[in-house]
């Protein structure tokens, strides 16, 4: 069973689509379901400006990116590194153990992010 | 809950009212029918009613059927039971099993454990690339020691139908014993256990309209097996434990419809399986169909639908949530370390991806033919809402800076 926030993102994923321009991308998979999350980034001046996602996998791990989208898109990456691992760990809410690989996603996500900047 | 988005008939059915009133009925006949008084003389005649309605089903005498608690117990009963009898008649004697890889965990888990605690040889046979197990793989794997064959009548994902009276043919003379796992074929084609000539076949009522925790194993007269449950001497000493009254004349009465409308629903299952066929291919052109392509060999019912570059798991969540649709899957997520990718797919030789794209339809008995429509427009949406995440490359959807 999936929960409110992952039906909704998987059902109608606002940020499914592919930047023309972009300045960053990160990408990763789960190897063992083979899970795979590609998203581009245009960031000016420490700004997300947009952020959009493709994936292949699991109902929700397709939600995992468009969540992740939602939550940079509008902000400064600054603010994306502040954020905790506890926040980090309600954006997905309440998952079963067999969905439980995606928070572990979300967090490589930002993870990459973070290098991303900081690299 | 709604019957129209149900399309999974395999994994259980729903009870029909003439099951629901016939256990309303018998469940104010209390009397235990182990004892003698006369209260017992209508809890005995619900009970013959219901053993003739399901032998009409299953095609045996009376004597020959035996009520089980369902399909798993049977199919526990019937290879532990002959495995017993071997093994105390020859003790030191390792006995060789064989049975399909195609077979569902009752039968698998079983011989694991026959394996494990008893040291026996077992060969899982492959079935070819359209889920059928031959006569001939069945004659090449047999042993000198073989005591065992278990063969599933049909497959539970992709609805092959296996040539029993071939196998039972090879086997016979041979003082073999010879199980046929009827669970997904009883009820759904018309099966005639004496023409079909296996030892025992097992079957669950749940599976055609009765309710779950009720089910059934022949035996044929004349094969003795050790009982799996000692007791009390009911089912004629073979299986112990007061009958489950309620539940077997419930069972009997959704044999009963069973069999009074197998020819009827044969046919329109048929027709709802092409309309099916016909409509995926129209509204998702890359649909590819697991199974025989002799659709005679398949269970009308069922359809294993491929869509390759689709994960099913996502697919089946979008039916599910956005239009009230149950449908089965060939893989999921198990947890973060492992998935569980479908046996039987996979020892039809297709490829893990392929296995992941793969989904399960069955219908039964309410589906209607607007239901087709229905799930085929849900499934050509969803797939296209898949197709945006997976390929952002239409205009529409392509952001620019």
């Amino acid at each position: 069973m999936f929960n409110d926030i992952i039906v909704r993102n998987f059902s109608n994923p606002t940020h499914a689509a592919e930047l023309v321009q972009s300045t960053n991308t990160i990408e990763l998979g789960n190897p063992v379901c083979g899970d795979r999350i590609k998203v581009q980034l245009n960031i000016q001046d420490g700004l997300i400006l947009q952020a959009a996602y493709a994936a292949w996998g699991c109902a929700t791990s397709l939600a995992t990116g468009n969540v992740f989208c939602q939550k940079i898109q509008g902000t400064s990456v600054a603010d994306v590194c502040n954020l905790s691992k506890e926040e980090i760990d309600k954006m997905l809410g309440d998952l079963e153990p067999a969905q439980h690989h995606c928070l572990e996603m979300l967090h490589n996500l930002f993870a990459k992010l973070q290098q991303t900047f900081h690299a | 809950m709604s019957i129209q988005g149900y399309f999974d008939y395999n994994a259980t059915t729903p009870v029909c009212s003439e099951a629901i009133n016939a256990f309303v009925n018998a469940a104010k006949a209390f009397a235990n029918p182990s004892s003698k008084y006369a209260l017992v003389k209508p809890v005995g005649a619900f009970l013959s009613e219901a053993r003739e309605s399901l032998c009409k089903l299953v095609g045996c005498a009376t004597d020959e059927l035996f009520f089980t608690s369902g399909g798993t117990e049977s199919n526990n009963w019937a290879l532990k039971g002959v495995f017993l009898r071997e093994f105390t008649a020859a003790p030191g004697e390792s006995a060789h099993i064989i049975i399909s890889a195609l077979e569902h965990s009752s039968i698998l888990e079983v011989v694991r454990y026959l394996e494990r605690t008893f040291h026996c040889e077992v060969s899982r046979l492959n079935p070819d690339n359209e889920g059928i197990i031959s006569a001939e793989s069945v004659l090449a794997a047999l042993r000198p020691n073989t005591r065992v064959v278990s063969i599933m009548l049909a497959n539970n994902e992709v609805g092959s139908i296996q040539p029993i009276c071939d196998i039972s043919r090879v086997l016979r003379d041979r003082n073999i014993h010879f199980h046929v796992d009827g669970v997904q074929a009883v009820g759904k084609i018309k099966v005639d256990a004496h023409m079909l000539g296996m030892d025992t076949l097992s079957f669950s009522g749940h599976k055609f309209y009765g309710p779950k925790g009720c089910g059934g194993l022949y035996i044929r007269r004349g094969v003795t097996l050790e009982p799996l449950i000692h007791g009390g001497g009911q089912e004629r000493g073979y299986r112990g434990g007061t009958e489950a009254v309620a539940m077997i004349v419930s069972m009997g009465a959704a044999a009963k419809l069973a069999s009074e409308q197998l020819d009827e629903n044969l046919q329109r299952f048929a027709q709802y399986s092409d309309l099916l066929r016909k409509q995926l291919t129209q509204k998702v052109p890359t649909v590819v169909f697991n199974g025989p392509k002799n659709l005679s060999m398949q269970v009308p019912n069922t359809l294993s639908i491929c869509i390759p570059g689709i994960r099913a798991e996502a697919l089946a969540a979008i039916l599910d949530n956005l239009n009230g649709i149950q449908v089965s899957l060939g893989s999921a997520c198990s947890n973060n370390k492992t998935m569980s990718l479908s046996h039987v797919l996979l020892s039809m030789g297709l490829t893990d991806e392929e296995v992941k794209s793969t989904l399960r339809v069955s219908v039964g008995l309410y589906t209607q033919e607007e239901d087709i429509k229905f799930f085929t427009d849900a499934v050509a949406n969803a797939v296209s809402i898949l197709n945006r995440i997976s390929k952002p490359v239409s205009e529409d959807h392509v952001l620019t800076t």
